[in-house]
Formats: C-alpha cells, sequence, structure tokens
C-alpha cells in the first residue's frame, strides 16, 4: 500500500514538473520572440511539437516564428504539418497564406483563403489577404469589387477603402480613387498613402 | 507523330512534376490565337509567309504549369510553289523556392515536333529539345535564365543553341529591358549555308503606360536583333526558325491592348533581314504579328 502511495506522489510531481516545464517553454519562447530572438523562440517549439496537448499550437507557432525569421519553406511546411494535425484549423490555412504571399505564390494563398471564405464568408482577415493577392495578380476589376462589397460589410475599416482606392487608381478612374482615398482619410487622418496620392 | 508528341508531353510532365493530382480550381488556363504574315522584299525565291496557330498555358497553383501549340505555316515561292508546315510545342515547368534565394528557381523543358512538304527534306522531320533554368528576383527586377537547345535536322545537321539571358526591371516595374544572347552552332557547316556557327544578341525594351483611353496600349514593347543567327530556337515564341536563312538583324515594334481584365491583344510590326549564302542574296521580311489572349 504505501509502495503504490509513493508511486503515486512520485508520479504526480513528475507530472507538475513536467507542466512547470512546459509553461516555461512557452513563457521563454514568448520572451524571445518579443525581444526579436525568432530562432531560439522557434527553437524552443520543437520539442513541444512532437508531445503533449499542445502539439498543434507549437507547430502553429513554429510556422508563424520561421515565417518572421524569412524562412518560408520551413514555415509553409510547419503549417501544412498543423493543417494535417487539426484538418478544420482557419489558422493554420490564414497561417500558412503569410509565407505563400512573402514568395509572391499568389494563387496557391488564395486557394486556402477561399477554403477559410467558404466556411465563414464574412471572415475579415480572410478577405483582406484575399485583396493583397487579388492586388498581387493585378487583377483591379475583381479587387474593385471585392473591396468595395467588403467596404460594406465594415464600414468603419479603412483597409477595403485603400484597396478600393488602388484599384481604381490602377484602372485609370482618378476621381473614383480621390474621393475613395478622402473617405480613407475620414477614419485615418494620419493615411500616408492617402495623403501622398491626394497632394499629388 | 501524334502518339509521340503526346508520349513526350507526357515524360515532361512527369520529369517535372506536373502531374500530381489537383481539383479543378487550382489550374488556370490561358490560351492565346496567334497569326503572321510576312511579304518577303528582294528575294528571288521567297514571297510571302502565312502562320496560324493556338498555344495553351495551364499553370496550377503558382509552382508548376505545361503548354501546349499547334502550327500551320504557309510559305509561298515565287513561280507559285508553296511549302506547307506543321508544328507541334509542348513544355513544362516547375518552381523551385528556396529560402536562400531572394526568388523562384524555374526548371523548364519544352520539345518542338516540325513536318512538312520540303522535297529536299532538309527542314522536315526537325525534332528538338530546350531544357532552362530560369530565376527571378521577388522584387521583379533581376531576371536571369540559361538556356540550351539542341534540334535534329535531317540530313546529317544537328544544332546546339544557348542562350544565356538577362532581365532587368525598373521604375517600379514600368520598364523591363531583357538582353538574350544566341550562341549557335552546327555539327555541318554544308547544311548551314558554311557556318560552323553564328552569334546574336536579341534585346526587348518593354514598357508599362499608366491606365487612360480605351485605345491607349498597356504595354509597348520594342525589339531587336543583332549579329547572326541560323536555325534558331525561340522557346518565348514557342518557335524554330527551321525554315529561315541567315538572320542578319531584326527590329520590331509590339503594342499590347488589355480588352478586358482576362484578355489582351498585342499587335506586332517588324522587319526581318536575311542573307542566303549560297546565293549571295539578301532580303528582308516585313511582317505583321497578331495575337489574342484569354484567361479561362
Amino acid at each position: 500500500m504505501l509502495k503504490y502511495l509513493v508511486a503515486s506522489m512520485m508520479l504526480i510531481m513528475a507530472a507538475t514538473e513536467a507542466g512547470a516545464g512546459n509553461v516555461s517553454a512557452w513563457s521563454d519562447s514568448y520572451a524571445l520572440e518579443a525581444n526579436g530572438k525568432y530562432e531560439k523562440a522557434a527553437a524552443a517549439m520543437l520539442p513541444l511539437m512532437e508531445r503533449g496537448d499542445e502539439k498543434e499550437l507549437a507547430t502553429l507557432r513554429y510556422g508563424w516564428l520561421n515565417y518572421l525569421q524569412g524562412n518560408f519553406n520551413d514555415a509553409i511546411a510547419a503549417y501544412r504539418k498543423a493543417l494535417k494535425l487539426n484538418p478544420r484549423s482557419f489558422d493554420a490555412r490564414l497561417g500558412i497564406t503569410l509565407p505563400l504571399m512573402a514568395q509572391l505564390r499568389w494563387k496557391e494563398a488564395m486557394n486556402y483563403l477561399e477554403q477559410v471564405l467558404g466556411q465563414s464568408p464574412h471572415n475579415y482577415l480572410a478577405h483582406v489577404r484575399l485583396m493583397a493577392c487579388e492586388e498581387g495578380l493585378r487583377k483591379w476589376e475583381t479587387l474593385a469589387r471585392h473591396s468595395q462589397t467588403l467596404a460594406s460589410y465594415y464600414p468603419s475599416e479603412a483597409t477595403p477603402l485603400v484597396y478600393l482606392a488602388r484599384a481604381y487608381a490602377w484602372q485609370g478612374k482618378q476621381d473614383l480613387a480621390e474621393r475613395t482615398y478622402r473617405r480613407v482619410l475620414v477614419r485615418l487622418p494620419e493615411h500616408i498613402e492617402a495623403k501622398r496620392y491626394l497632394n499629388q | 507523330m501524334t502518339s509521340n508528341i503526346i508520349r513526350a508531353a507526357g515524360i515532361v510532365a512527369v520529369a517535372l512534376g506536373v502531374c500530381a493530382p489537383a481539383s479543378a480550381a487550382e489550374w488556370t488556363v490561358n490560351s492565346s490565337l496567334q497569326t503572321l504574315y510576312g511579304n518577303y522584299n528582294g528575294s528571288s525565291q521567297r514571297q510571302s509567309m502565312v502562320n496560324g496557330g493556338i498555344l495553351i498555358h495551364a499553370d496550377h497553383l503558382d509552382t508548376s504549369g505545361l503548354s501546349v501549340g499547334v502550327n500551320a505555316t504557309k510559305l509561298s515561292f515565287r513561280g507559285g510553289k508553296a511549302l506547307n508546315q506543321q508544328s507541334y510545342f509542348v513544355s513544362a515547368r516547375h518552381k523551385l523556392f528556396f529560402d536562400a534565394l531572394p526568388g523562384p528557381l524555374t526548371l523548364s523543358l519544352s520539345g518542338h515536333w516540325i513536318n512538312n512538304n520540303d522535297v529536299t527534306t532538309n527542314t522536315d522531320n526537325v525534332s528538338v529539345i530546350a531544357p532552362q533554368l530560369s530565376w527571378i528576383n521577388y522584387a521583379k527586377t533581376w531576371y536571369l535564365d540559361l538556356g540550351y537547345a539542341r534540334s535534329r535536322y535531317n540530313n546529317n545537321l544537328h544544332v546546339d543553341q544557348y542562350t544565356p539571358t538577362l532581365g532587368l526591371g525598373f521604375r517600379q516595374g514600368a520598364d523591363w529591358l531583357q538582353l538574350r544572347g544566341y550562341l549557335i552552332h552546327f555539327s555541318n557547316p554544308l547544311r548551314a549555308q558554311n557556318k560552323r556557327q553564328t552569334s546574336a544578341a536579341d534585346v526587348k525594351y518593354s514598357h508599362w503606360f499608366s491606365p487612360g483611353a480605351f485605345y491607349k496600349p498597356e504595354n509597348m514593347q520594342l525589339g531587336g536583333l543583332f549579329g547572326e543567327r541560323m536555325y534558331a530556337v525561340d522557346n518565348d515564341a514557342a518557335a524554330v526558325y527551321n525554315l529561315a536563312d541567315i538572320q542578319q538583324g531584326s527590329l520590331s515594334l509590339a503594342a499590347q491592348w488589355r480588352l478586358s481584365e482576362a484578355s489582351s491583344l498585342m499587335l506586332m510590326l517588324g522587319n526581318e533581314r536575311y542573307l542566303d549564302n549560297t546565293r549571295a542574296e539578301r532580303y528582308n521580311n516585313r511582317f505583321a504579328w497578331l495575337n489574342i489572349s484569354q484567361n479561362w
């Protein structure tokens, strides 16, 4: 009986220490990231990606920290791994678009964003990144339609209007571009791009 | 012939990993219809050339793609005779992204097959295999490629072509300058108008205009060829110059209009200067080329 009691106590202590170690690894990683030490912050995630309840989160974070380092291929691989762990993940789908967009892989990024929008049609972040992809592909008519619709769903946001103004400017619709940049300045009075366009 | 082309297309696609399973939404397709009319001036043999064809590009997301093209050409000679030619083009490409490089590497492999009714058979049954390695930076200000083409002709001739290329983008992408060298070696000078090799530089300058009225082109391109080339392979244009004499320069001007977000029209006018060494005759080909492109 005493043997079992001692064994149970030891198990509880070991689990507590492991838990404390994990929490410490997470907080170390957050502190390293805050100090710009992305490589070390990512290295702290490596053991957590293989075991434990938070391996999905550790994998997502490993992808993010690799993206911050400019290791886009490693970031893409990590986000794909996270997506395998949880095929429903919006975080992985939105996350993977960052390194893909950094490599100008607009169509691949759009593919993931459309998967998010298929499940969550008014997801703001997915729409903003989709607009960036449309701009990258120079689809000005599509971008104008898209940003106009998004601006109607999120009337207080400046970002859809910035994309709308750019789409008008690239189509040679100067009057509409000016009018739209003025609407941007109402929301963000110091917006550099809008001020520059209106002052030229 | 057709089965050979299909088999070759399959080999090229598998070699470059293009045939990975994917949904239809992951593919984008572009088709372009093109036609060319050329009128020969100063030639005692040649009168005119008419050419028409279709080129289809299918791209899987941003990483791989496959192109196929067919072309028919009629070269009319003075005195009423004509040479009719059919050419087929297949190309596959795959992009590789390395974090150590600030831009993707693209591997491509192209093949050309040409048949015609040339009575000498010299320009009939031509096949070309052309690998290329290219790189462009993410900012699209630098482009480098190295191309090679091996062409096999009837009657004891093969041609090796090397095409190093440098591209420069400036003024925030509004201008593009491309310089391509053509270094061409012939295995049999007797079949190459007594030439063992030729060298030429192809220069293209493109400018993108800010948007304006509907008649204003989106893009204009000035092109020139300096030096000499013969039996050249132009993979950008998916063309093999198997019928040409020694090309001694060219000048062209092209304008492209955007018809919609998905379609565009390009018109090119130009003049090519040729030397027929066996007849000691210089002549020109003044041509007009029209291309209508549609994304699906």
